[in-house]
C-alpha cells in the first residue's frame, strides 16, 4: 500500500471519528438552536431488542405518520446502554418502568405524560403468590421462606412493591431467602413446581394466558396484594414544546379510538393508553423511597 | 369327494404364487423388522442426541428459574415425532414442567401430574422411557424424562409392509405373468404338443410325430420322442409282421404265462379247437387235456419248461366239442431281459390226419413186411420144395441120356438135352433163390473187417476167371468196415464177376477199386471199362431175374446185382451204378463204418 492511500485511509478514518462524535454529543430534538425535524424514542429493555423493535414499529410509523416527524426507535441491547441514551437526554419520548422514570425526572427531567394499559387495566397490584396446599396463609408465614421475585432489583411490580409488601409485613431483606427470575412469569412456576415457596409478580399472572397453558392456575393462590399503581410510564423531556407534547398525547390516546390504534397497541403489549402525570407516580416514589430506605 | 385335476399351467401358476407370496410375506416382514430395527436405532439416537442436550442446557434454566426456557425445551422436543412427554425433574423428584404431547387416546390433565403420567405410561409396551441426569458443578440438579411412542414404528412398519406388499406384489405379478407366459411358450407348449402327440400314439398313430424348434431340453425331448416314435414304428413294422405271422400262422399258437394261464390264441388255434379267443383266454391250459395222457408226461413237460427249456411232442387233446385230437407241440419258454420267465409260447400241429394216415402206413408196411415174408417164405420153401423134383428130372434126365441115349432119335436126343438143361438151369435158379432169401434171414453178427480182405477174398474166389480174362484189379486204399464178412464178399465177388463178365471183346477188363470216408459210411467205388450199363437199365439191373443180355452172350441167372443191393441195403447202406468216364461203369455202395483194428 502505498504513501497516498495510506495517507486517504487516514484522512476519512478522522473525518468519520469526527462526525461519530457529533452524532454522539448531538443535541437533542428539542434544543433551543436544533430545528423540529425528528423524534427519537427510546424504551427500556424490558424485553429483547429485536422483540422491542418488532413490537413498537407499528407505533413508531404511526407517531411519525400524525407528527410529520421523523421517528427513531432506540432499543439498547441492555439496560447500560439505554440508561446512557437517558444520560445523554437523546431520547425524546421514552418508555420507561416506574422507578427508572423517577430516576430520569429528577435527574434529567423527563416528564410522564402517560402510562400503559395492560390487562384492560390502567394500574396494577404488586401481589405474593404461594400454592394452595403450602398451608402459607399470611405473609407473616414467609419468615425463612424462600421468594422468587420476578425480576431485578429495579422490578416496579415484581420486587418493588412485594419487597414494600414484606417490609409492611415486618419482614426484611434475610428474613427470608431471596431469589430472582428473570420474568414475572417464571417467577410464578417457582412456586408451582416446588422450586421456592413464593413469588412475587404482577397481580395479573394467573390470568395470563401463557401462564394457564403451562400450568394449572388453580394450584396456587394470591398470598397478598399491594394497592393499584400506574403501570408503565411514557416520558418525554422536559423541554420539549408544549405543541408537540400536546399532538404526541393526543396522537398517543387516539389510539384507543380506533380499531388500527388497537392493533398497534396490540402488537406494542398494550390494551390501551393513559393519560398520566408526574403526579401519578408519587405512590411509587414512596413505595421505592420505603424500600430503599430513605 | 375327488379333486378335480388341475392342469399343469394351473399348477405351476399356484407354485409360482405360492413362492411369490412366501417370497413377498418373507421379504416384506424381514424389511419391515428391519426398517424397525433400523427406525428404532434411528429412533434411539435422536432420543440420545436430544435428551444429551436438553440436559447439558437445562442446569442453567433451572438455575435462573427459567422455566419459560424449560418450557421451551419441553415444547421442542414434544414437538418432534413419538416424543410425546418431556419432563425436567429437580432433584427432589418435583416436576419443572408440565408441557404434555400425549396422543389423542392417552388424555391428560393437570389433574395428573407428570410423574404420575410417566409411571403409568412406562409400563405400556407402546412406550419408551428415557432418563438424562442433569448436573451443575457436580450438583444434582435432577433429571430429564422423555417418554417416546414407539407405535409410530409399528405404523411405520406397517405402512411400509403394506407399501412394500402393494410394490412387490405388483413386481411379483408382473414377473409372475413373465414366468408364466414364458412356462407356456418354452414348456407348455411343447409339453402340450408332446400330450397331443402321446395322445395320438395311445390311438394307435405311430407315425405321428412333434416339431422340433431349438436346441433346449424341451427341443431335446421333442427330438428324443421323435426318435423314440421312429424307433417304436421299426419295431411296431416288426411286431407287425411276428403278430401277422403268428395271426396267420398255419399253426395253432397259444402264449401262456408261467402259471399256465392263457394269455393269447391264433385264429387257427381257434379253428382247430373250437374255443373263441375271449372264451379261453384267462383259463389254464389244462382245459385243452384230453384226459388220456398220463399225468407223468404233463409233469416231465412242464419240469422241462420251467427249467427253461424247450419241450417237443405230440399229446392228445380235446377240442371245445369234446373231440379228441393230436397235436405234435413244441412249448419254449420266453423271457424277460433280466433273465426271468415271462411267458410260455406253444405251437400246436394238428397232426391227427397225419397220425391217422402214418398209422395207416404203418399198418399197411406191416402188411407188406409180412406178405413180403411170406411170399420170401413162400418162395424160399418153394424153391426148396422144389430142389427135390428139380433133382429127380436132372437125375432121371441123366440117367435116361446114360443108359437109352443109344435108343433115341436124334429128336430126342434133343429134346433130352432141352430137359437136362432146363432142370440145370431151374436147379441154378432155385440154387439162386434160396441164397438170396438167406441172405435176408442170416443172423450173423457183424463185425470190422478190412474192404480190402474182402476184396483179396473175393478174387481169390475168382482166380481163374482173372487168370482167363488177364484182368489188371486196382486197390487205392483200405477202410475197416463194420459187417457179415462172408455176405461182403459175395458182394465183391458179384460186382467183381459182372466186370470181368461185360467186357468189351479184344479189351483187357480194368478194374479200379476206390475208397473214401462219408461217415458213418465208407463209400466204395468199383469202376470197370466194360460195356457199361445204359441210364435206362440203371435202376433194373438191382431187380431180381433182371437181364439185360440174351443168356448165349453173357450167361447169367439174372440175381447177382439184386443179390447185391440186398446184402447191401442189410448192412444198411445204398448201391447204385453210374457210367464211368471213358467207357465203362462205376458201382458205388456204402457199408458202415467199422473201428480200425
Amino acid at each position: 500500500m502505498n504513501s497516498a492511500v495510506k495517507k486517504a485511509t487516514a484522512v476519512l478514518v478522522i473525518v468519520g471519528l469526527v462526525c461519530l462524535s457529533q452524532i454522539m454529543t448531538s443535541k437533542p430534538l428539542f434544543s433551543a438552536d436544533a430545528a423540529v425535524s425528528a423524534l427519537h424514542v427510546g424504551i427500556f429493555p424490558r424485553r429483547s431488542a429485536a422483540k422491542t423493535v418488532t413490537m413498537f414499529t407499528p407505533l413508531m410509523a404511526y407517531l411519525e405518520e400524525r407528527l410529520g416527524l421523523a421517528v427513531t426507535l432506540t432499543s439498547g441491547k441492555d439496560f447500560k446502554s439505554f440508561w446512557q441514551g437517558v444520560e445523554t437526554q437523546r431520547f425524546d419520548l421514552v418508555h420507561f418502568n416506574q422507578l427508572h422514570y423517577l430516576q430520569a425526572h429528577d435527574a434529567f427531567g423527563y416528564q410522564a405524560i402517560g402510562a400503559n394499559q395492560e390487562f384492560h387495566r390502567k394500574t396494577l397490584s404488586g401481589a405474593i403468590y404461594v400454592r394452595k396446599d403450602s398451608g402459607i396463609e399470611r405473609l407473616e408465614d414467609l419468615r425463612g421462606k424462600k421468594i422468587v421475585f420476578g425480576g431485578g432489583q429495579s422490578a416496579m411490580m415484581s420486587y418493588i412493591v412485594p419487597r414494600f409488601m414484606l417490609e409492611k409485613a415486618g419482614l426484611k431483606p434475610g428474613d427470608y431467602e431471596a431469589a430472582y427470575a428473570i420474568t414475572p412469569i417464571n417467577a410464578v412456576f417457582a412456586p408451582y413446581f416446588h422450586q421456592s415457596d413464593a413469588a412475587a409478580a404482577g397481580d395479573v399472572m394467573l390470568d395470563l394466558p401463557s401462564i394457564r397453558a403451562r400450568i394449572n392456575p388453580d394450584a396456587l393462590k394470591i398470598l397478598a396484594k399491594s394497592e393499584p399503581i400506574f403501570q408503565l410510564p411514557w416520558a418525554v423531556k422536559g423541554d420539549m414544546p408544549d405543541d408537540i407534547r400536546e399532538k404526541l398525547l393526543h396522537a398517543f390516546l387516539a389510539l384507543n379510538d380506533s380499531a388500527r390504534g388497537k392493533d398497534i397497541l396490540k402488537q406494542a403489549g398494550m390494551t390501551g393508553f393513559s393519560k398520566a402525570s408526574h403526579d401519578h407516580y408519587q405512590t411509587h416514589r414512596a413505595i421505592i423511597d420505603a424500600v430503599q430506605g430513605r | 369327494m375327488k379333486a378335480p385335476a388341475l392342469g399343469l399351467r394351473t399348477k405351476f401358476i399356484l407354485i409360482v404364487l405360492a413362492i411369490l407370496a412366501m417370497a413377498i410375506g418373507a421379504s416384506s416382514l424381514y424389511l419391515a423388522a428391519h426398517q424397525k430395527d433400523l427406525g428404532t436405532q434411528k429412533l434411539e439416537a435422536k432420543t440420545q442426541a436430544l435428551g444429551r442436550f436438553a440436559a447439558l442446557i437445562a442446569p442453567q434454566a433451572i438455575l435462573s428459574y427459567d422455566f419459560l426456557a424449560l418450557d421451551t425445551y419441553v415444547r421442542e422436543i414434544v414437538s418432534q415425532e413419538d416424543f410425546v412427554l418431556a419432563v425436567f425433574f429437580d432433584h427432589a423428584g418435583n416436576a419443572l414442567t408440565e408441557r404434555l404431547s400425549l396422543p389423542q387416546d392417552l388424555s391428560l390433565s393437570f389433574t395428573e401430574k407428570p410423574e404420575a403420567a410417566l409411571q403409568r405410561l412406562q409400563a405400556n409396551p407402546r412406550f419408551m422411557r428415557w432418563d438424562f441426569p442433569m448436573q451443575h458443578d457436580g450438583r444434582d440438579l435432577g433429571q430429564l424424562s422423555l417418554l417416546l411412542d414407539m407405535s409410530h414404528l409399528d405404523r411405520e412398519s406397517q405402512a411400509l409392509l403394506w407399501q412394500q406388499f402393494r410394490v412387490y406384489g405388483f413386481v411379483s405379478l408382473m414377473l409372475a405373468f413373465a414366468l408364466i407366459l414364458s412356462f407356456q411358450v418354452q414348456i407348455l407348449k411343447p409339453i402340450q404338443s408332446l400330450v397331443a402327440a402321446v395322445q395320438r400314439v395311445a390311438k394307435g398313430d405311430f407315425q405321428t410325430s412333434v416339431h422340433v424348434k431349438g436346441q433346449d431340453e424341451m427341443s431335446r425331448l421333442a427330438l428324443g420322442f421323435n426318435m423314440m416314435m421312429q424307433e417304436i414304428a421299426t419295431h411296431q413294422a416288426k411286431l407287425k409282421v411276428l403278430s401277422s405271422a403268428v395271426e396267420h400262422s398255419p399253426a395253432p399258437i397259444l402264449i401262456t404265462n408261467i402259471q399256465g394261464e392263457i394269455d393269447y390264441v391264433n385264429p387257427k388255434f381257434e379253428d382247430v379247437t373250437g374255443y373263441r379267443y375271449d372264451e379261453i383266454v384267462g383259463q389254464k391250459h389244462a382245459v385243452l387235456r384230453s384226459n388220456y395222457t398220463k399225468d407223468d408226461r404233463y409233469d416231465q413237460l412242464w419240469q422241462a419248461v420251467t427249467s427253461g427249456k424247450e419241450w417237443q411232442g405230440e399229446l392228445l387233446h380235446r377240442r371245445k366239442n369234446g373231440e379228441l385230437f393230436w397235436a405234435r407241440v413244441w412249448i419254449a419258454p420266453v423271457f424277460r431281459d433280466d433273465g426271468t420267465m415271462a411267458h410260455l409260447v406253444a405251437i400246436k400241429e394238428d397232426i391227427t390226419e397225419h397220425k391217422e394216415k402214418r398209422e395207416a402206413m404203418e399198418i399197411m408196411l406191416d402188411e407188406y413186411a409180412r406178405s413180403n415174408a411170406a411170399l420170401e417164405r413162400f418162395a424160399y420153401v418153394t424153391s426148396h420144395d422144389l430142389q427135390e423134383p428139380v433133382r429127380s428130372i436132372l437125375s432121371f434126365s441123366q440117367l435116361l441120356d446114360r443108359r437109352y441115349r443109344e435108343n433115341l432119335a436124334p429128336e430126342a436126343k434133343d429134346y433130352l438135352d432141352y430137359i437136362t438143361q432146363g432142370a440145370h438151369r431151374i436147379s441154378d435158379l432155385v440154387q439162386a433163390l434160396l441164397d438170396y432169401g438167406h441172405i435176408a434171414s442170416s443172423t450173423k453178427p457183424f463185425a470190422p473187417v478190412s474192404v480190402k480182405d474182402i476184396g483179396m477174398a473175393a478174387q481169390a474166389a475168382l482166380h481163374k476167371a482173372i487168370l482167363d480174362t488177364k484182368a489188371d484189379i486196382c486197390w487205392e486204399g483200405d477202410e475197416i468196415i463194420q459187417g457179415d464178412k462172408d455176405q461182403l464178399i459175395l458182394l465183391f465177388q458179384n460186382i467183381l464177376r459182372n466186370a470181368l463178365t461185360f467186357v468189351v471183346p479184344e479189351v483187357t477188363p480194368k478194374i479200379r477199386i476206390t475208397l473214401k470216408k462219408d461217415l458213418p459210411f465208407i463209400q466204395i467205388a468199383i469202376q470197370d471199362n466194360g460195356i457199361g450199363i445204359e441210364p435206362l437199365y440203371q435202376e433194373r439191373i438191382f431187380e431180381i431175374f433182371q437181364r439185360l443180355h440174351n443168356q448165349e452172350v453173357f450167361p447169367g441167372k439174372g440175381i447177382g446185382l439184386a443179390v447185391c443191393k440186398r446184402i447191401v441195403e442189410r448192412h444198411g447202406g445204398k448201391i447204385w451204378v453210374e457210367k464211368a468216364a471213358g467207357q465203362g461203369t462205376v458201382f458205388i455202395f456204402t457199408l458202415p463204418a467199422g473201428l480200425n483194428r
